[in-house]
């Protein structure tokens, strides 16, 4: 189904926006906005990045000429109305930093955590990424929906099998993993912020992604982090999914009050 | 025909042997020789901290210098370390809170080595108020107690199997020894860590009994204990302590003062005879170089009850300059700095992760 009206739609982040770029260079996914754009830095560079009176503005020489790179319209900075929809991407906000710990945390018999410890912990992942703060804050002006995809788990066969045995729970089920991202979903909800997991398809041994989302020199390159375009298909069809099922909630239905003449 | 100062048994001492030459010639920080260790800590041995509040300050002085200090049960690293504190993550080696007496330290161990059944009724108690849970081994473990009765025996589960692990690995086990006095359920006969009604629970004179555990129990629990411990790890050593922080109150009717003197005093002789009767258990005097008058009273707050910062590090000066003295080590080197390589590397796969894509 067609959204109700095509909304534009600003990709934020750091290098891990690249999967999502190329996902829409290779046509992985069909774009139903007016207006798709890309803003951000990638790692190093994106530290630059700062919320500066509700915008964001890169604020080093370095952050400033990769916005120019990658910022198509030259936009020189970001604030929450320029777009209909925000998608924060990665953005240092790191799967592997939160879900990964607390699965490994889950196969020891010394790792339980209390409900209070945990939440603790969420909280301290979200509101410890600086990115995180600026999706909330645009959240908190009403004027944009905001979206948020953490950066995904690392990249299998990349990693060394010991350093995988020490850190990845390899035994953890998707139940498991729901149970986690349910939990982010929840918190970022009481921020107004709508996350987009790491889809279920791309995961493997425990908390890995699967080598067929790497990049395409992922294993050329030894590099865990990064995703190619099929990931950024899938993340992108997430939002599209949640923006469509948003638009058709906010038509009124036939049988509803609001569908009921107010005058007489 | 010798002198009779050569032939008597003290004519051969050393000057730690004699007041006047080891405690009055001195001013009393310049005060030595207090303790000589059975065996060596060093900074490649695990070291398991428990006990009383002041146990808390070996663990930080052990971390802070290097050591091997054993988190058996550590916090999230997402945790901020003010926020793993306020869970009473880090504190000690697992999270017990403060085991103050021979008996708790017993039954956490009865409990953690399966010795106990953690299903008995003497362990299935808890502390209910508004709705939140509190586990009476340790009440304040959890600030505002737990959210349901699962929760707290989970979290319980879950800390019994880091001492557990604490025990097995662990090359020194160091538990500084707290209190005479204590509450326990006169049913069940375990023993609280505070009394019920103080920090949680509700104090009922029919079911909760006053002890002020004597000689004889202390030691018999204490030999319980490190027989339990050695059963779990025959090489572990074992460390004694006495904390030097006076009773916040007595129950005892005896002035406060002086049921400190005799809980103390009991402690201190239960540690010393374990240490002199025990292979592998040795006696490390903080109580003395806190308390003892030669000292002036200089390491208490003015409350005379808190130490204070120069007195926790005193002792443990006193502690690390007595391993050094007797177990010599070569100086350490500096912790290595974190790997720049490795972070370059990955801002440049960064960089060219976006140049691939964006760049026209």
């Amino acid at each position: 189904m067609p959204l109700q009206d095509n909304p534009s739609i600003c990709v934020f982040g750091d290098s891990h926006i690249a999967c999502v770029k190329r996902a829409v260079d290779d046509g992985h996914v069909d774009i139903p906005a007016d207006r798709l754009e890309f803003w951000g830095a990638s790692g190093p560079d994106f530290r630059g990045i700062h919320l500066r009176g509700g915008r964001l503005k890169p604020m080093t020489e370095e952050a400033r000429a990769q916005v120019q790179m990658i910022s198509a319209s030259g936009r020189d900075s970001l604030g929450a109305g320029d777009f209909d929809a925000f998608l924060f991407v990665g953005s240092r906000l790191r799967s592997h930093s939160y879900i990964v710990p607390m699965l490994w945390r889950a196969r020891d018999e010394a790792g339980y955590l209390s409900q209070a410890v945990r939440d603790a912990v969420l909280d301290r992942w979200l509101t410890g990424c600086r990115a995180y703060r600026a999706a909330r804050a645009f959240a908190a002006t009403g004027k944009s929906r905001v979206f948020f995809s953490p950066a995904s788990f690392m990249n299998d066969q990349i990693m060394d099998e010991k350093t995988i045995a020490r850190t990845i729970n390899q035994e953890a089920s998707a139940s498991a993993r729901a149970d986690l991202w349910n939990g982010v979903a929840q918190r970022m909800g009481r921020d107004g912020v709508t996350l987009i997991a790491q889809p279920e398809q791309t995961v493997t041994r425990g908390c890995l992604t699967k080598i067929d989302y790497a990049s395409e020199r992922a294993v050329e390159m030894r590099d865990p982090v990064h995703k190619n375009g099929a990931y950024g298909a899938l993340i992108l069809e997430q939002l599209f999914l949640q923006l469509e099922s948003e638009a058709v909630g906010s038509q009124p239905r036939a049988d509803t009050p609001a569908d009921t003449p107010t005058e007489a | 025909m010798n002198d009779s100062t050569d032939t008597n048994p003290y004519s051969g001492l050393p000057d730690t042997a004699f007041w006047r030459t080891a405690v009055a010639a001195h001013n009393p920080l310049e005060i030595s020789g207090l303790w000589v260790p059975e065996f060596a800590i060093l900074p490649k041995h695990r070291v398991v901290t428990a006990g009383s509040c002041f146990a808390q300050h070996f663990s930080r002085a052990l971390r802070a210098r290097g050591y091997n200090w054993l988190d058996a049960e550590p916090a999230p690293d997402l945790l901020t370390e003010e926020q793993a504190r306020s869970f009473n993550y880090g504190i000690f080696s697992t999270r017990t809170g403060n085991i103050y007496t021979a008996r708790m330290l017993r039954q956490w161990l009865e409990l953690a080595l399966g010795e106990a059944d953690p299903e008995d009724a003497a362990w299935t108690e808890v502390w209910e108020t508004e709705g939140r849970f509190q586990d009476p081994l340790r009440p304040v473990i959890e600030p505002g107690g737990f959210l349901s009765r699962d929760e707290l025996f989970s979290a319980r589960a879950a800390t019994l199997a880091a001492l557990r692990r604490a025990v097995r690995r662990a090359d020194v086990f160091v538990f500084t020894m707290g209190l005479t006095e204590s509450w326990r359920n006169l049913q069940t006969g375990a023993e609280y860590a505070l009394c019920p009604g103080t920090a949680g629970g509700v104090f009922d004179p029919d079911r909760h009994q006053f002890c002020n555990q004597r000689y004889p129990e202390i030691h018999r629990d204490m030999t319980v204990a490190l027989d339990l411990l050695r059963a779990a790890n025959p090489g572990l050593k074992v460390l004694l302590t006495v904390s030097p922080v006076p009773l916040t109150a007595t129950a005892s009717g005896q002035h406060v003062l002086t049921a400190t003197s005799y809980s103390k005093s009991v402690l201190r002789a239960v540690a010393g005879d374990l240490a002199a009767d025990r292979d592998g258990v040795d006696y490390f005097p903080s109580y003395e170089i806190i308390t003892h008058p030669a000292f002036r009273g200089m390491f208490y707050a003015s409350n005379q009850r808190s130490v204070v910062a120069k007195g926790v590090d005193h002792v443990m000066e006193s502690f690390f300059a007595a391993q050094q003295a007797h177990f010599p080590q070569p100086a350490r080197q500096g912790i290595k700095p974190p790997p720049a390589e490795e972070r370059s590397a990955r801002a440049v796969k960064c960089e060219e992760e976006m140049l691939d894509a964006f760049a026209r």
